[in-house]
């Protein structure tokens, strides 16, 4: 589930960082830091350019403060400024060609540290290890916009229309695109093996 | 015929899908388990580890933060100077203009006119170009010391304006006595070479503010 759905902050907290409060402009970023660079590096799939990405996200969210209005959640502030950047990033035509000269993060070695970081502290859905590790790579090797749809639909829990106005395309695209990233991951997952066991078709398909 | 992929996703979701379809993925065990494959997809993504904390990252965007601070003071600083750049350079256009409408009628006139009162308005002429100048010269002392590292497109026109700049000024102080006519040429073209100045350091201006 999103890493954002737990963060959260007084409104006190947001006040006092708006008004120049360092301490608080602090927790802003402590609170937020992890769902932030999840979310960047889930997107980008590239390690060094999540974590530049996610230092753009934080000094926007910070300079930007006077902008939130409280009427939704500031941690659905952040993670909107979040994918923003995340996309503005992946649309870019430098930074596309950039990706030509640079391997995806499918490299297992990072994501390994993940898992035993999240071991150490005891994270939770952990059911897996080689099963996690064949996903991670399988989701790094989805082109960029599968990959953002399906983080955003099946993670953030973002619908076909928001995703649609965050592309500047249609539901239907969002859709499609979904469709492709699963179609891709099954069958990346079952050439590894891990997936599920044969199972016999009905004869009435 | 097999549900497809985008109706497993639309009844995992639950969205409504056509009645035949949910129908036939209820009894046809491939579909199902195509069904539960997509759904277990999407119960591992959301189990995918949280990126680790970095101690140092705050101090990152703190500096980033500050960087950007100073970048937005230098672009606002490079407005102000375009801004009366600008102001300059419209004063001196309507100046100008200003000084051809009142040499149209002078030169109607100037047949009957006396030789000294042409003299007169051309030393008018010359005191409203010695303004223009010296607003010129304060335009660029604003943008301060030419940049350590030059654009080559630039560098070299400047030079070449810089020294016309001071052959212009060094027949101006070497001069005395120079025809009222004489006097207003080269303080017209002193004018226009620090106008085309103005123009090449607040291109390099911008140039590093980007």
């Amino acid at each position: 589930m999103s890493a954002f759905i737990d963060t959260d902050l007084p409104d006190t907290t947001v006040a006092r960082a708006r008004a120049g409060d360092a301490s608080a402009q602090e927790q802003i970023y402590r609170a937020f830091e992890r769902p932030v660079r999840t979310l960047a590096r889930r997107l980008l799939a590239n390690n060094a350019a999540a974590e530049d990405v996610a230092q753009d996200v934080f000094v926007d969210v910070l300079t930007r403060l006077h902008q939130f209005e409280a009427r939704g959640s500031f941690a659905g502030w952040v993670r909107s400024i979040a994918v923003s950047r995340c996309l503005m990033h992946l649309r870019s035509p430098w930074q596309r060609s950039r990706r030509w000269l640079t391997q995806p993060a499918t490299d297992a070695t990072e994501w390994e540290a993940w898992d035993e970081h999240e071991a150490d502290t005891g994270g939770a859905g952990r059911t897996d290890h080689a099963s996690t590790i064949d996903l991670e790579r399988a989701l790094a090797a989805l082109n960029d916009t599968a990959r953002a749809v399906v983080w955003l639909h099946d993670v953030e829990g973002y619908t076909h229309a928001e995703i649609a106005a965050h592309f500047g395309a249609t539901a239907s695209f969002s859709k499609s695109q979904l469709a492709r990233a699963h179609e891709r991951l099954r069958t990346a997952l079952q050439a590894e093996g891990i997936e599920k066991p044969c199972m016999p078709v009905s004869s009435t398909c | 015929m097999h549900a497809r992929i985008e109706h497993l996703l639309s009844i995992r979701d639950g969205e409504p899908v056509a009645a035949d379809v949910h129908e036939h993925v209820v009894h046809c065990r491939a579909c199902a388990a195509a069904l539960q494959d997509v759904a277990g997809i999407r119960e591992q993504l959301r189990g995918l580890p949280v990126a680790p904390a970095e101690p140092a990252g705050w101090e990152e965007v703190r500096q980033r933060m500050a960087g950007r601070a100073d970048a937005d003071k230098r672009r606002a600083a490079v407005r102000r100077i375009a801004a009366a750049a600008s102001a300059a350079v419209i004063a001196i256009a309507v100046s100008w203009r200003a000084g051809d409408d009142f040499v149209a009628p002078a030169a109607v006139t100037v047949l009957q006119a006396p030789l000294a009162v042409e003299e007169t308005l051309a030393m008018d002429r010359v005191a409203q170009l010695q303004t223009q100048s010296h607003a010129l010269e304060d335009v660029l002392s604003a943008f301060g010391d030419a940049p350590a590292v030059e654009r080559a497109g630039t560098a070299v026109p400047i030079d070449a304006l810089e020294a016309q700049v001071q052959w212009i000024d060094h027949q101006l102080s070497t001069g005395d006595g120079l025809a009222a006519g004489v006097a207003e040429r080269l303080w017209r073209e002193r004018v226009d070479l620090m106008n085309s100045l103005v123009q090449l350091r607040y291109a390099d201006a911008q140039r590093i503010a980007m």
